[in-house]
């Protein structure tokens, strides 16, 4: 399994004229990883994404997928792939969904139309409406269906549940997971809606204005952040070197968001003069809402995770 | 199913293992019986399926589970409430000691806690073996 290739991108730079959307992405996600990828609007997410299944070519730096360059074999990457992108343009309006689907099935070598007729049902796709007429989250599932009935061994997923409802995403969200067991996709996940999808992934990669701020393992994250609340006597606590953010500051008692061990923050809590109320972990979802939060140009990010993961090493051994 | 929560301190693959080693003490899960499949464990919890498989591996090493190939997994037919009772009951007090921590309590004073309330009302299990989950 870890021989296999999965995503590698090195210095990856893509302008649109005089704006530059990457300039110099470097991530590595093994055969079989779950990415969840998160960033602001703007951040070049969709970019990425699109650099990937070679729609967009790209200036600088090297990408492979699957163990494939992008820019050669295009083609076979979007084969091998599931892609569900942010936006959808399918200029066949007039279409009715068993005929999106049927046309999905003509160029998808891999296509099970048993496994696209139990999407269908799980998705309650109607295959007589015609495609212009449908709502967004219908069409939104019209597409999943497209996108996962030739059990593709590569997921790239822009906003999966956007547009759908609570029981839709649920269902989505299932589905997905299924295809996982079942596929052991390598799977970049892209969303704001960082809570739903966070059970889903075994990486963190955080896109920021271009560049990869983290791109770390979810078992390493757990164990070198923390959110610790704590109570001040008087005034406001001395910083902090791994406080990612405040997500309470109340006059007498603070809830943050920090990059460090369980022994870390003891120590600082005793040179600070604070008292700590409890130091407890932090899920995926609340880990990625700091990264964002915070404003850290990604130099002081690194100096920062530099110095924690030696400390976190020592406090597992 | 199996409830798992994202915000619980315990990693997600411990609440897994820990709601089956509930489910045993519990006789909700008896030996022979198969445990959701780790494709339907991870779809009904929206999980990734590696977290499932974590969950039972560990349960496989405890030998509290079994794994028959193509098949499933089944709970072990030595997998007996009695030696289960220990883990478990670790496991709760940790959450209890966890629990008083946070609001100030001593370990005496959660200790003495428990002892009245023991006195005022019975906390022993029903008969019916509890709410499945």
């Amino acid at each position: 399994m870890t021989q296999e290739p999965g995503i590698t991108v090195c210095g990856l730079r893509k302008r649109y004229g005089r704006v530059e959307a990457l300039s110099g992405v470097d991530f590595t996600l093994p055969h079989g990883g779950v990415a969840l990828l998160v960033g602001p609007n703007g951040a070049g997410k969709t970019s990425l994404l699109k650099v990937l299944m070679d729609i967009l070519p790209y200036e600088a730096g090297s990408v492979a997928v699957l163990g494939l360059d992008p820019a050669r074999d295009g083609a076979r990457i979007r084969a091998a792939a599931g892609f569900l992108p942010e936006e959808i343009q399918f200029p066949f309006g007039r279409l009715r969904v068993h005929e999106v689907l049927s046309l999905h099935s003509r160029y998808r070598p891999g296509w099970d139309a048993a496994y696209a007729k139990a999407l269908a049902d799980t998705l309650e796709l109607r295959h007589d409406r015609r495609w212009a007429t449908l709502s967004k989250g219908e069409s939104r599932r019209v597409q999943l269906a497209c996108a996962l009935a030739h059990r593709p061994s590569l997921l790239l997923l822009d906003e999966p549940t956007d547009g759908l409802d609570p029981i839709g995403r649920e269902r989505v969200l299932g589905l997905l997971a299924e295809h996982l067991a079942e596929t052991g996709a390598t799977t970049i996940y892209c969303t704001h809606v960082l809570h739903e999808a966070q059970g889903l992934a075994d990486r963190l990669i955080v896109l920021g204005k271009g560049r990869v701020r983290l791109d770390e393992d979810v078992e390493l994250l757990r164990r070198t952040h923390h959110r610790v609340r704590f109570s001040v006597r008087d005034g406001a606590p001395p910083p902090a070197p791994f406080l990612l953010r405040e997500e309470s500051g109340g006059a007498s008692e603070r809830r943050w968001v920090v990059r460090a061990g369980a022994s870390e923050i003891q120590e600082w809590a005793i040179a600070a003069e604070v008292s700590i109320i409890e130091i407890t972990p932090v899920s995926l979802g609340d880990t990625a809402l700091a990264y964002l939060a915070s404003s850290a140009p990604p130099s002081e990010l690194e100096a920062v995770g530099s110095n924690v993961s030696s400390a976190s090493e020592s406090h597992h051994v | 199913m199996f409830p798992v929560d994202p915000n619980d301190p315990r990693p997600l693959y411990v609440q897994i293992a820990d709601e089956v080693r509930r489910g045993i003490l519990r006789r909700s899960l008896r030996p022979e019986d198969a445990l959701p499949s780790v494709r339907e464990l991870s779809r009904d919890l929206r999980l990734n399926p590696n977290t499932v498989q974590q969950a039972y591996r560990e349960l496989e090493r405890e030998g509290l589970v079994y794994v028959k190939r193509g098949q499933g997994t089944f709970v072990a037919a030595t997998a007996a409430p009695g030696p289960v009772r220990a883990i478990v009951l670790r496991e709760v007090t940790e959450q209890c000691i966890r629990e008083a921590t946070r609001a100030g309590l001593t370990v005496e004073e959660l200790i003495e806690g428990l002892r009245s309330f023991e006195a005022v009302s019975d906390p022993s299990p029903t008969k019916s073996g509890g709410n499945e989950s």
